[in-house]
Formats: C-alpha cells, structure tokens, sequence
C-alpha cells in the first residue's frame, strides 16, 4: 500500500479536515493500524510512546463513526465512543485537538473524570457525547444512574489506552469485568488498545479481547535506535565544596553533579527517579544548591503526590523551556505532554528494562533517529545492574510480567456493582457466565464464585438469596467507597498556610507515623513544618521552613522489584569480570566493560575495584552463593532477584525465629538476603535450615508465615475493604489486624490478600527452584565470614520477623518466677539442719553447714509430709508414707548433687516432683530455651491434666 | 486456694476463659458482649456475628465439665444505653438448649435495658454469694455481705491481657488470668474480710475485645473501686496464659510491658507504582 492509500479509506470530508490541520501523510504506526482498525477488527496496537498512537487510532474510527452516521445505524442522543485511559491529568493538548477536530467534522467530543464539574457533568447527561473520553474508575459510574445507563447502551467503539498496565493490575481486572458488563447492554462493540514496547504482547491481546474474540495484534517497529550509558562519576574537588553547601557526602554531590551538568549543557532533559522520596531529596539539594551557585539551571519536580495545580504547573514550565530539567518518576512513563525532552537521565539503575525502554522512549523527537539515555549510577551494584539493564535492551529482552489471576476483590466489587445495575439484580449463573467473559476470570470456577458471593452476604454488601444478587441498605455505600482498586490510604491534603493553597497529599500511613506539629518534612524540594493537622476534615497545615535536615520526604514507597534475569546478569558480570581479570588483566578488562555494556571508564574501574576488593573472599555470582556471618548479622549474597530472595528470606527466617523463639530481622535487595540476629549463630545451623527446606513445602510455609507479617497485614487491610469489611474511613493504624485475621482465616478475602502476595511481591517457582539446585549442589553454598561484598548490603530499615507467641520472652519470664519460688531445703544425712529459702538462693547452698554432706532435699514449704520427714532425726522409725517421701527427697536431693542449678529450676516447677524432674533433666537439650521450653510443658501438662493452679 | 480437702474452691478451665467451680458445679465466665460485632459495625469495621461461637465454646464447657448452673458475671450485652437489633435477636436464644438447671447474671456496667430480652435471674452488681465464692463484675463495691467470710472473690470488667516485648522490640499480647490478695486497706474497709481470701481477675469471655496490659511499666489503669483505691496488692498478683502458664509476679513481668507510648513503625510499603501517580 502507498502512503496516499491508507487515507484514501477515510471519506472526504474527514480528509479535508486533517489536510487543514496539516496532516496529509500517515506516520508510521499510522499506516501499519488504520487499514486493520478501518476494517472493523479488535486490535492491539504496539508502538513506542509519541509514536502518535491515539491519532492512529482516532482516524480511523471517527471516519467508521461518520460513516456510521450517515447511513443511519447510529442512535442519537447515546454515547457511541468511549476512549478509557488511565490518566487523571489528561493529555490536555490532546483531548483539546480531539475536541476540535471533533467539532469541525460534527462529532461531539467531552471528557469525564473525577474532577469534571457538576454543570458539565449535569450537561452531558441531557446531551450525550458522541465520544466520551474517561477513567477507568468513571466507567464504573457511567452504569449508575438511568441516563447515564441509557447513554451507554449506544457504544459501538472502545479505545483502552496504556492497555497494557492495565492488564496488569487489578484496575484493568476491574475493567475488564466492566466491558462485559457493556457488552450485556449494548451489544458487542469493536475494541481497540494502545500499548507501549513490552514483552508479553499475546497475553495483552487476549486480555483485550477478552474470551472468545480474536485480536490482531500491530507492531510499529521502534524506529528509533537508542544510545544508551552508564556513567559513575567520582568526587572531585568542586563535588567537595558542593557537598558542603547540600549538607551530603562528596560522592552525593558529583551525583547531582553529573545530572546537573548535563542538564545545562542540553536542551530539555528529563530525570527519572525511581521513587518518590528520592525525587523530593533530589529537588531539596538542587534548591539549596541554586540558592548559591548562579550556573545551576531551573529544575521543577512532578510526581502523583503532587496536588494538580504544581503538576501542571511544572509540566508548563519544562514545556515553555522556562525550566530545563523536569525531575520525575514512573507517572512520567506515559502521555503526558511536556513536550520534547532531548535526554533522559536516569538516577540510578531503573531496575527493570521495560522500564528503561520506556523511559528513554521519552527523549527524542518525532523525526529523531536517535533516543539518549543516560543512567548515573552510585555504587558498584547499581553500575553493575544498570550496565545489564542496558545490554538486555540492546539485545532486546524485555521481562514478561505476570498478570492477576482471579482477583477476589475485584469480583467481589463488581459483584456489588452488578447487584446495583438493575432492579432484580442478577441470577448468579448469569453472572458467572458474564464474569468469566473476562480474560482474568476465565477460569473461575462455580466454587469460587460462591464462596466470594457468600462472603459478601454475610458482610451485608449484596444480597444472595434463591440464586439471585440484588442490594441491600449497605451496597450504594459500600460501592461509593469502592469505585476504585486502587489500595489508597486516606490521603490528607497539605495546605500552605501562606498562599491557603494545597501543595501535595499525604498517606495517611505517613501521617499516622511521623506527622505531628512541628515535624518538618519535604514537598516540591522544599522543606516545611507542620502547623497543625485536622483529622477530621484531612488537612494538614503547614509552612515552608529554610532548613532541611531532619526534613523526611514523606513517601515510602515500594521499590520496583529487580527480576531474577537481570540479577543473574549481575551474577554473570561479576563472574566473568574476575574470570577476564584473572586472563587478561585489569586494563583490557575494564575496556571489555566499557565496550559490552556502555559504561564510561570510571564505572568500568568502580566495578573492577569491587571484584578485587572481595580479596581472599568467594565473589558470590550467578553459579555461586555465600553464605557469610559477621557478629550477630547473616548475610546469604544470591543474586537471584527481589521476589525470590523475599520468599526465601522470608522462610528462612520464619524458621529461625520459630526455632531461637525470638524475633529476626529481615532485609532483602536483589543480590542478599540481610538477617539480623538476636546472638550469634553457627554457620551451620543457617545451613541446615537453609537445605532443610524441602521445595514442594514452600507453598505451605509462606501460606503459615506469612500471615504475621507487616507486609500481609497491610495486604489484608487493603482487600478487607474491598470486600466492604472495613469501611473507608477506618484507619490502618487503629485496627487490631491480627485479630482480622483470626476472623477471617479461610476465606476468600483471606487468600485473595495471601494469593496477592505470593504474585506480586514473591516468586514461589523461582524459590523452589533456588533451592532445588541448592539440595543438588547444584548451586554451591560457600560459608565465610563477612565479605566486603556482604556488608555493602547492610542497610537500616529493617522487618522484624517474629515468632507468633513470644517464647524467649515467655521462658525468660517462666525463669525469674521459678528463680523466686519458695523452697525447703534440708540435709537428708544428719537431718538436723533445714531451711526454708528461694530458689535462687538454694543455689549457694552445696554443703550441709553442719555435717558437711552432699545430700540435701528439696521440696515446697507447703509440703507437710516432706517437711515433717525432713525433721525426723536418724534412725527414727518413718511410717510407710514417709519412708516414701525420704526416698523422693533422696531423689530430689541426688538430682541437685548432679545437674545443680537445673535440677533446681525443674523441682521448684509446678507439679513436677523428682521424677519428672528427672525425666526432664536426663533428656539432652540443644539449648537452655529448650530445657525451660520443657519445664514450661511440663507445668502446662499439669494444669491441664490436674490442676490449674493450687 | 483450696480448703483443707485439697478440692480447688475456683479453677480456671484449661484452655478457656472460664472459672469452675467444681463444688458447686457451676460455670462463671464475664464480658461477653454479645452485640459487639453492631459497634464495629458502626465503627466500620464489618464482620459477622461471633455469637453463636461463644454459645458453642459454652455448650462444650458444660459439656466437659459436668456443670450444671452458669453464672455470667456481667456484660453479658455490649449496647448502652439501649438495645440494639443484634442484641435483641440474639440475647434471647442465647441460653436456650444449653441443658443447663439454670442461668444467672450479675450486673455489669453493659448491663442495662434487658428488659424483655432474657428470662434468666439477674442480681445486683454488688455480687452474689456461692458457697464460700463471692461473684460480681467488679464495676461496683463489693457488699458487706458477700465480702465478710468470702475465701475467694471473682470479678472480670477489666479484660486483663499480659504484654511481653522481645529484645527486638516485637510485642505480643495475650489475655491471662490475675490472682492476687487484698491489701490492708482493705481490711479496713471490709469487716470480716479474711486475710487469705483470694482474689481473680477473669480474662473477658468474648476473644474480640481488647485488653489492658496488667503488667505496663506505668502500672496499667486498672478499673473498678477496688483497684482505684489500692485494695488489691497488684505489684504481687500472679499471671497465668489462658493455656496453664504461670507467669510470676506483675512486679518480676513489669520489665516486659513494653512502653506504652512507642507507635513501633512497622514497614510501610507503599502501594505499586500506577500510571498517574509514580
């Protein structure tokens, strides 16, 4: 097909037009999309971002729309496009053109969103757009209300923009589940997606399409060929003076340095960070550093937390060129127009390489052939990281992520929103049917579905009763609180005192935590105190203040997870690195780095040093694993990824917690698994636990340990709500979530939180086989004392991991008492000596202070018979129940001569005479916590068996 | 304490939150609640009804221990100062079909607007006297008369719970039993009150409410007449889990009881990255 050919589908009037605004040839993605979009097919169009992926797909369906219209099968008065992305700060440009155009060629075009106004709101419910641009989350409402339902039954056309995060994500499961709930009113329609450069394009597709329908999928080749580096700078004497002005470390400064410098010497750059934190402590170091230096360029910050008006404000400024650095974070992977950016930099490794394709995918301009990217790198693991991230790009290996399946929440959401739809509601076997249309719940099954159903009967969410799913009281609220997937925490918004104006949001986690008047914290860079905070109407007050340090920026967020491939290329650099240096020496070892993975020479040395700081250490690589103690800390270095080092440091520690009976601290990044230890333990023991884990348990295990931790608590907190357990406005902080999930243990709510963490935040397959190839050998295990390498892992937030009762502490406290328990003791040779004391005082006692034996009894004051025995002088007649009682005290007093301080915690313990005692102390016990662990079991068998307590 | 027959007076039963009193063949238990779940409702907080799983937990009690009389020692409902629907539909099934020979309760501070909601025998919150037992819920001073000979006095109100912190900094509650002694005060207070009766602290029945820490370093705001004005040696009353162990002292577990004001921050991750926040 010519160039000219794939608009000469459009018909004239629609030509015109664009020929007016100047569009006379397709692009690329254009003329690959439209003649399959034209011809009525599902399609999933894959291009880079600005690739003019919406035009591609606006062409070709307002000319079917036209056309449409013109011969009649179109309703009037009814929505017949619906274009769904997930930006809450549209592409204001381009929903303004899409307007226009709309306009010109007679198509009504609106947006709707959270923040459209009521009167616009009210005027599109009278006169319905032809296309209606929206949220994820308004799709939802858009079946509430009779005219907005009846709007809806017109829909011919869906675009799904960013498509493939919502694949991903239980938003798009939502959606999903939505669009079927279209089609039951409006019929089938034609679906479009548009999707950024990503690995899995089939599993895209189908969640598209949805089950049954077939979708073609498009690729726009990426043109565009990317020049990728990795630079590390080292501190220079001006990076010294600098560092003192920030109030950081000289290597922080050539950090910043080395952004800044290329921001002034480019045109527009952008600066990816990978959270929000460090965004916000970046922005902070440049504000102070422009306060003195004339040369540093204007850097404006964007994130999510941001409130709209400083977003906007900052996306203008880098558009106009005003500011030349815009720093930003994932949110920025998108559309949203800033313009064109010349260079991307990006601050430390970005960890996945989707993520860095998209993120240089921002930097170039339409005609450009080239995209720049630059990654600063810190330390020796980040150089590495990125270094691999840059040579999987260039080979093209992007990450294939896993996609939720059967989302229990989701459904229960949509469940209610089902029951809200219609009058009657719905018969639970329609809605099955119409659930399972959807591509995550494909394979749900009848079993499933009821149990969820049931559950949110018995929570007063819908009714379900004779087959049927209608409302109750509770729904509309429940539903109102729910629109959307998204776990958020209440936010609170932050005023500025001085202009009344808000700046940002908070968590209310962050809030909870820290906030109080007077903390100082950091937004937009700058630093401010707070003045007061209103929990009742969810402000917080504040002014901006000069100095910040102490000032924490407010956002602890997840770090993006590293994938196992990319930590096995770590493993794999590290190796060959050392096997070149060994072969070839260091010069033309560092030159291979430079020249396989784009590094500038200071980063090739950075890591070369690394690899030769180990020394006489094992370098743990990709083919090896160290296992390595200094002091109280165990660290396993594995460079097998975030989600597999979390399962297995979560498991291991979980067993030793269980096995020491105190708590472990736990710290995971992609190359170590961090353990904090209560005392020092033998490399053996973590070895033993660590091979003892046998693979086929690991499901069962974290399904057992995983239900104390924080992470799961927090996980469990967020899909209670969603199950209209928790209503929005009770806080994370007030809820006893431990006994939430003693209420709910088993249920649907319970393992849709459980089958959340083990997809999202583990890797149970990657585990399993980690430790497989550990068994076999596999995967060497080699034990050493704490490695360089080890401690460049050692970091300060810490989880604790702690065992379900306090053991230690209770054994600790069961100790004391016995230590203070009421004894008798008395000599059982010349039975002229006795003395009532406590136990911890019985222990100097070795020798009778009379007759100088060995002998003595011990038995509890309160013990008549044996007190009245021990009195009897010798050679006095004893009656049979007291020849007994000598012969016990005997016992008891040749069980002191041979464990002594033992034998008398076990003989001071409640009903244990001395041949329990015995029992006790002839058994061999590993450890002191055992031996009171069987003295605690002991007692515990009495009470339950005889007596509770005398 | 037992008398001279070495035939326990008052024993927990193992494993529950229940006192038996063996000679008189009975079942003390306290703070129910029952109509809680409605104020967590209301709260936000939605579960379903644990009520019919308390009734189970008392029908096995009966069951294992060959009772035949249950004695609530108040808070039997939660509401106040009315009723709520909850309360109203399960109080008055509560009981039925438990086989006891009877039921009875003394007043708790929840204790009010029964009317019409249970048939069963209700005393006065100064307490009732079984045998050598005396039995109240511990809101209200003791009377003269169920104090005077007494050799053990049995209350509840305060859902006491033992705190135990670990080195690391990890804390874990549980509910426990208290058993402690009068002071001298209270000899002063109470005519013939002799000087060894004992005196129990029952853990609440209902495993949803929360608890006070007995053991808190700031010596934990105990409610009541009697704690509030110092007639319970408290430093000495010993401690036992629900499942047999003896704790010791308060004043040797007082090291364990954590801070009260320490918000330990837990790891907070932060949700994952979504298009339009980052």
């Amino acid at each position: 097909m010519t160039r000219e050919d794939v608009f000469s589908m459009l018909s004239p009037r629609w030509r015109e037009h664009l020929a007016a605004e100047g569009i006379v040839h397709p692009t690329r993605a254009q003329r690959a999309a439209m003649p399959v979009i034209h011809a009525g097919k599902h399609v999933l169009l894959i291009a880079p971002t600005g690739m003019g992926k919406t035009e591609s797909a606006i062409l070709p369906l307002f000319d079917l729309l036209l056309r449409a219209r013109e011969r009649g099968s179109i309703t009037k008065g009814k929505t017949s496009m619906l274009y769904v992305t997930p930006l809450r700060a549209l592409n204001r440009d381009l929903m303004g053109r899409l307007h226009e155009w709309g306009k010109a060629i007679g198509i009504d075009v609106r947006v709707r969103h959270g923040d459209t106004t009521g009167p616009e709101r009210a005027r599109q419910a009278r006169e319905p757009p032809d296309v209606l641009i929206t949220t994820p989350e308004t799709v939802q409402l858009l079946f509430q209300g009779k005219k907005l339902a009846e709007m809806i039954t017109g829909v011919r056309w869906v675009v799904l923009d960013e498509v493939h995060e919502l694949a991903g994500d239980k938003r798009g499961a939502q959606l999903a589940v939505a669009l079927e709930r279209l089609v039951a009113k409006a019929g089938e329609f034609q679906r479009v997606g548009l999707s950024a450069t990503v690995g899995d394009a089939k599993e895209v597709a189908a969640y598209l399409g949805g089950v049954g329908r077939d979708v073609k999928i498009v690729r726009v080749p990426v043109s565009k060929k990317l020049d990728l580096q990795v630079v590390s700078p080292k501190p220079t004497a001006r990076d010294k003076r600098v560092a003192d002005i920030i109030m950081a470390r000289p290597d922080a400064a050539a950090f910043l340095d080395a952004a800044l410098d290329r921001i002034r010497t480019g045109k527009q750059t952008l600066l990816f960070v990978n959270t929000r934190e460090t965004a916000e402590v970046l922005m902070a170091r440049i504000r102070l550093l422009r306060e003195k230096e004339a040369s540093i360029p204007e850097v404006v910050i964007h994130h999510g937390s941001l409130a709209r008006d400083v977003r906007i404000a900052a996306e203008t400024r880098f558009k106009q060129g005003l500011a030349r650095g815009l720093i930003c974070t994932s949110s920025m992977e998108l559309g949203i127009d800033i313009g064109e950016a010349d260079l991307v930099l990006q601050m430390t490794s970005p960890r996945q390489v989707t993520r860095l394709v998209q993120r240089v995918g921002r930097a170039g301009h339409k005609h450009d052939l080239v995209s720049n990217g630059v990654i600063i790198a810190q330390d020796a693991d980040d150089i590495a990281e990125a270094a691999v991230i840059v040579r999987h790009t260039l080979d093209d290996k992007m990450e294939r992520f896993l996609h939720p399946r059967k989302p229990m929440d989701v459904l229960a959401n949509q469940l209610a929103a089902l029951a809200m739809e219609r009058h009657g509601g719905y018969s639970d076997l329609e809605a099955l049917a119409l659930v399972r249309r959807a591509h995550p719940f494909r394979d749900l099954t009848l079993d499933e579905f009821e149990g969820v159903l049931k559950q949110l009967s018995s929570l007063w969410v819908v009714r379900y009763e004779n087959g049927r799913v209608t409302m109750k009281k509770r729904t509309r609220d429940y539903f109102y609180q729910n629109i959307s997937m998204i776990p958020d925490e209440r936010t609170y918004r932050v005023i500025d005192l001085a202009s009344r104006r808000p700046i940002a949001t908070l968590s209310e986690g962050f809030v909870a935590s820290f906030a109080e008047p007077g903390a100082t914290f950091i937004v937009q860079g700058q630093p401010w105190r707070i003045a007061e905070i209103d929990t009742e109407e969810l402000e917080v007050k504040v002014a901006p203040i000069k100095d910040p340090t102490g000032a924490i920026p407010s956002w602890v967020g997840e770090e993006i997870p590293v994938p196992y491939g990319v930590a096995q290329g770590v493993g794999a650099l590290r190796r060959e690195l050392r096997d070149r240096v060994t072969s070839d020496g260091e010069e033309k070892a560092a030159a291979w780095v430079q020249a396989t993975f784009h590094t500038d020479k200071d980063a090739a040395w950075t890591l070369l040093e690394s690899i030769e700081g180990q020394g006489k250490f094992e370098l743990p690589t990709d083919k090896t694993i160290t296992l390595e103690i200094g002091g109280s800390v165990c660290v396993l270095n594995a460079c097998l990824g975030t989600q597999v080092n979390e399962t297995l440091g979560r498991i291991i520690a979980s067993l030793l917690t269980a096995r020491l009976g105190i708590s472990v601290g736990l710290d995971i990044d992609p190359y170590r698994i961090v353990l904090a230890l209560p005392t020092r333990i033998p490399h053996s023991t973590i070895r033993e636990v660590l091979q003892g884990i046998d693979p086929e348990h690991v499901p069962t295990l974290l399904g057992l340990v995983l239900p104390g931790s924080t992470y799961m608590k927090f996980r469990l907190f967020h899909v209670a709500r969603k199950f209209g357990a928790l209503d929005r406005n009770v806080d994370y902080a007030r809820v006893n979530v431990g006994r939430l999930l003693d209420v709910f243990k088993g249920t649907p709510l319970h393992q849709e939180a459980l089958r959340e963490v083990l997809e999202d935040k583990l890797d149970v397959k990657g585990a399993q086989d980690a430790l497989r190839k550990l068994r076999s050998g596999e995967l060497p295990l080699v034990e050493q004392g704490l490695s360089p390498m080890g401690e460049a892992g050692l970091d300060k937030r810490i989880e604790l991991i702690a065992p379900s009762r306090a053991d230690r502490t209770l054994l600790e406290a069961i100790r004391n008492r016995l230590m203070d328990e009421r004894v008798l003791i008395g000599c059982l040779n010349c039975r002229a000596w006795k003395s009532e004391t406590r136990v911890k005082r019985a222990l100097k006692t070795r020798k009778c202070p009379r007759c100088g034996s060995i002998l003595i009894g011990i038995t509890r004051p309160w013990n008549e018979l044996g007190t009245r025995v021990m009195q009897r002088a010798k050679g006095s007649d004893l009656d049979e129940e007291e020849r007994k009682e000598l012969q016990r005290l005997t016992t008891s007093a040749n069980l002191v001569a041979d464990h002594g301080e033992r034998a008398l915690l076990a003989l001071a313990a409640r009903g244990v005479g001395p041949e329990t005692a015995g029992r006790i102390l002839h058994k061999l016990h590993e450890s002191e916590d055992a031996f009171l662990r069987a003295i605690m079991e002991a007692e515990v068998n009495y009470a339950r068996t005889r007596q509770f307590w005398n | 304490m037992t008398t001279n027959d070495d035939v326990p007076l008052a024993q927990p039963v193992f494993g529950e939150r229940a006192l038996l009193l063996p000679q008189a063949s009975t079942i003390v238990v306290g703070d129910l609640h029952i109509g809680l779940e409605t104020h967590l409702r209301q709260a936000g907080v939605n579960i379903p009804s644990q009520t019919q799983r308390m009734r189970e937990r008392l029908a096995k009690l009966l069951h294992d221990t060959l009772a035949r009389r249950i004695i609530v020692i108040g808070d039997l409902k939660h509401r106040i100062p009315r009723s709520t629907q909850q309360e109203a539909i399960e109080l008055p099934w509560f009981f039925h079909g438990l086989g006891t020979d009877s039921v009875e309760l003394v007043r708790g501070n929840h204790d009010v607007d029964l009317q019409g909601l249970i048939d069963i025998k209700v005393h006065d919150a100064g307490g009732i006297r079984v045998g050598d037992v005396a039995l109240l819920h511990g809101h209200e001073w003791p009377t003269e008369e169920i104090i005077q000979d007494a050799r053990v006095v049995v209350t509840c109100h305060n859902h006491p719970a033992v705190m135990l912190v670990d080195a690391l900094g990890h804390r874990h509650k549980e509910a426990c039993w208290v058993r402690a002694r009068f002071t001298q005060a209270a000899q002063e207070r109470y005519d013939r009150l002799r000087p060894d009766t004992e005196f129990i602290v029952m853990p609440a029945f209902n495993e949803l409410t929360g608890g006070t820490a007995i053991n808190a370093p700031e010596g934990g705001r105990l409610l009541g007449p009697l704690f509030g004005n110092g007639l319970i040696d408290i430093e000495n009353a010993r401690l036992w889990t629900v499942d047999g162990v003896d704790l010791g002292t308060v004043k040797s577990l007082r090291k364990y009881g954590g801070e009260e004001k320490a918000p330990r921050k837990p790891r907070m991750f932060g949700r994952k990255k979504r298009p339009g926040d980052g």
